[in-house]
C-alpha cells in the first residue's frame, strides 16, 4: 500500500559526494567534504495493507527523519513514494502540489510524535484537537464532530467527560492517547508512530502498546513504528528494518532480525539489550 | 501419505562479528522428511543443534544453505529457505505453528485472551474463539482461576501449557515443538500426549525436540539423534 524507493534527505548544501562519503562503512553521516548531514540515504521501504513495520536504530540513525519525510513535515532531497490510496499508487506523492500533499496528510495519513507538544495544540481542548484534524478533512457538522471525538476517546480508553479539558493537564500516557485518537480521527489507512512509548513508565507503556495492537487488529490500519527499543518492536511488528547512519543496514522478519542478526551493527544492538 | 516437509542438506552457520567473525556451526547437512500425520522426534545433547533446526524451519534463523521444501496450501510446494518475508508471515499465520521453550506474550493480556487472540488474528469471530480457547485450556487442565490472570505470574508448567494451547488451538498443517513437556509432571503430560495424537489423526505433521525420551517414544513415528550438528536416524520408534 506504500512503496518508497531511493529516498534521501541531506541537511546542508550537499556536494554530490555526500552519499558516497558517509554511511555505516565510515561510521558517520556527516559528509567530510561539505559537512552536510546525510539523515536518510537511498531508503527503500514497502508497507502492505494492515501490517506493522518496525524501524529500529540508535539516536541519529535517521529513523525519525524518515517518518517526517513520509508525513511531509520535511521535503526529501530525492526519492519517490507511492501510496495505494492516492491516484491508484501511480503518482509519486513527493512530486505533487502542496494542496495535494495536504489532502494526503489529512485523508491518508495519521501521525503520533514522541513529544505530545509536536502533535497536539496544548491550548485547544482534547476534543478541539480531534476536531482540528476532522475539520482539515472537511467535517463541518458540529454535532457529528463531537460524537466522533467522543467515540475516539472511548476507543483510546480516555474519559469522555474530559473531552473539553486542555491536554496539558493530562498525564504523559493520556496525552499520547489523545494523539492516537487525533491521528485515527479520519480513518487513515496508514499510521506513522514515532517513539510513542519513549518516556512513559512501563505500566503506561504496556497500555499504549496494547491499544496500538487492538487498533491494528480491529481496524486493519497499516503502521510504521519507529523505536530505539527492540522490546517495543518485538511486541508490535512482524517485519523490521535496522537503520544506522541514515542507511538501512538489515531488514527481515522481526524474530529473525533479533535472534539471527547478520549485520555487525545489528549484532551489537542485540548484544547490548538488557 | 504425501510429504508435507522435505529438508535437504540444511546447514546453519552463525558468524559473530563481535568476536572477529568467529563461525559457529549450528547444524550441517541435515536431511529428513515428514508426512501428513507423522511426528518426527529429535534428541541429542544440549547445544547439539536441535533447536537450531526448528528455528530454521520456522525461519527465525535464516539457513546458510540447503532446502526446506514445504507443501503449502497457500503457495504449493515452496522452499522456505528463500521465500519472501511476506510469504513466511502468511505461512506462519495459516500453516506452521511453533511452540517455543519460553512463553512470550504482550504485557497486560490474560491467559484466556492470549489463546483467544491466536484465533481472532486468524479470522475467527470473538465468540467462536472464546469457545475454542476455553475448551483447549480445559483440555490442558489449566485451572480456571488462572484464566483471567496475567501469564507472567504463572509457574513454568502453567506457562508451557498456555504456550501449547496457543499454538495447537488453530490446528496448523505443520507444528514445531521445542521440549513440549520440559516442565510438566507426569499427570500434566497426559493431555499433551492426547492432543498430539488428536492432531496426528487430523493430519498435522510435527517435528519435536526432546530430552524426555519416555514421553517421546509414546508419540513419535521416527526418531533422529543430533550429534555435533549432524542428524542420524535412530530407528523407528
Amino acid at each position: 500500500m506504500l512503496s518508497v524507493s531511493n529516498l534521501s534527505k541531506i541537511y546542508g548544501s550537499g556536494c554530490g559526494l555526500c552519499l558516497e562519503l558517509t554511511g555505516p562503512g565510515v561510521g558517520s553521516n556527516i559528509c567530510p567534504k561539505c559537512h552536510s548531514i546525510v539523515a536518510c540515504a537511498r531508503i527503500d521501504l514497502d508497507v502492505y495493507p494492515g501490517e506493522i513495520v518496525g524501524i529500529v536504530g540508535e539516536s541519529g540513525s535517521g529513523k525519525s527523519t524518515l517518518i517526517k519525510l513520509l508525513h511531509f513535515d520535511q521535503a526529501p532531497t530525492s526519492g519517490y513514494a507511492y501510496l495505494q490510496g492516492f491516484e491508484d499508487g501511480q503518482v509519486d506523492m513527493f512530486a505533487v502540489s502542496n494542496q495535494k500533499k495536504r489532502w494526503l496528510r489529512n485523508y491518508q495519513l495519521g501521525i503520533v510524535y514522541q513529544n505530545p507538544n509536536a502533535g497536539l495544540n496544548m491550548e485547544f481542548s482534547c476534543g478541539g484537537n480531534i476536531a482540528d484534524k476532522l475539520i482539515a478533512a472537511d467535517w463541518y457538522n458540529y454535532t457529528r464532530i463531537r460524537s466522533r471525538a467522543a467515540e475516539l476517546l472511548q476507543k483510546t480508553e480516555l474519559p469522555v467527560q474530559r473531552m473539553d479539558e486542555l491536554p496539558k493537564r493530562f498525564s504523559g500516557g493520556m496525552q499520547q492517547r489523545v494523539q492516537i485518537a487525533k491521528a485515527l480521527a479520519n480513518n487513515p489507512p496508514l499510521l506513522l508512530l514515532d517513539e510513542v512509548t519513549t518516556g512513559l513508565d512501563v505500566s503506561v507503556q504496556a497500555q499504549v502498546l496494547r491499544l496500538i495492537r487492538q487498533i491494528q487488529s480491529a481496524l486493519q490500519i497499516a503502521m510504521v513504528v519507529v523505536s530505539h527499543d527492540f522490546a517495543v518492536i518485538r511486541m508490535l511488528t512482524e517485519r523490521t528494518l535496522v537503520m544506522r547512519n541514515g542507511r538501512v543496514v538489515e531488514s527481515g522478519l522481526t524474530d529473525q532480525v533479533m535472534e539471527d542478526p547478520h549485520h555487525p551493527y545489528t549484532q551489537l544492538l542485540i548484544n547490548s539489550m538488557l | 501419505m504425501s510429504a508435507i516437509l522435505q529438508v535437504e542438506d540444511l546447514s546453519k552457520v552463525f558468524v559473530l562479528h563481535s568476536v572477529e567473525g568467529k563461525r559457529i556451526v549450528g547444524c550441517q547437512q541435515v536431511g529428513f522428511t515428514v508426512r501428513a500425520g507423522e511426528f518426527v522426534g529429535i534428541t541429542g545433547n544440549s547445544g547439539g543443534g536441535k533447536t537450531t533446526i526448528l528455528k530454521c524451519l520456522y525461519r527465525t534463523y535464516l539457513p546458510s544453505s540447503g532446502k526446506i521444501l514445504f507443501d503449502s496450501e497457500l503457495f504449493g510446494k515452496i522452499d522456505l529457505v528463500n521465500s519472501t518475508e511476506r510469504d513466511i508471515i502468511a505461512i506462519r499465520k495459516h500453516e506452521i505453528s511453533y511452540v517455543a521453550q519460553f512463553l512470550q506474550v504482550l504485557p497486560q493480556m490474560t491467559a484466556l485472551e492470549v489463546v483467544v487472540e491466536a484465533l481472532t488474528e486468524r479470522g475467527l469471530s470473538y465468540e467462536h474463539s472464546h469457545i475454542q480457547a476455553s475448551s483447549i485450556l480445559r483440555h490442558f487442565q489449566l485451572p480456571g482461576n488462572l484464566w483471567d490472570i496475567l501469564p507472567h505470574t504463572f509457574s513454568g508448567g502453567e506457562k508451557l501449557r498456555l504456550n501449547l494451547a496457543r499454538a495447537m488451538v488453530w490446528r496448523p498443517r505443520l507444528l514445531l515443538l521445542d521440549e513440549p513437556t520440559a516442565s510438566l509432571d507426569e499427570q500434566s503430560k497426559i493431555p499433551v500426549r492426547d492432543m498430539i495424537k488428536n492432531l496426528k489423526e487430523a493430519g498435522t505433521a510435527m517435528v519435536g525436540v526432546f530430552h524426555d525420551l519416555s514421553f517421546m517414544k509414546d508419540v513419535v513415528d521416527r526418531h533422529f539423534q543430533m550429534h555435533q550438528g549432524q542428524l542420524r536416524e535412530a530407528g523407528i520408534a
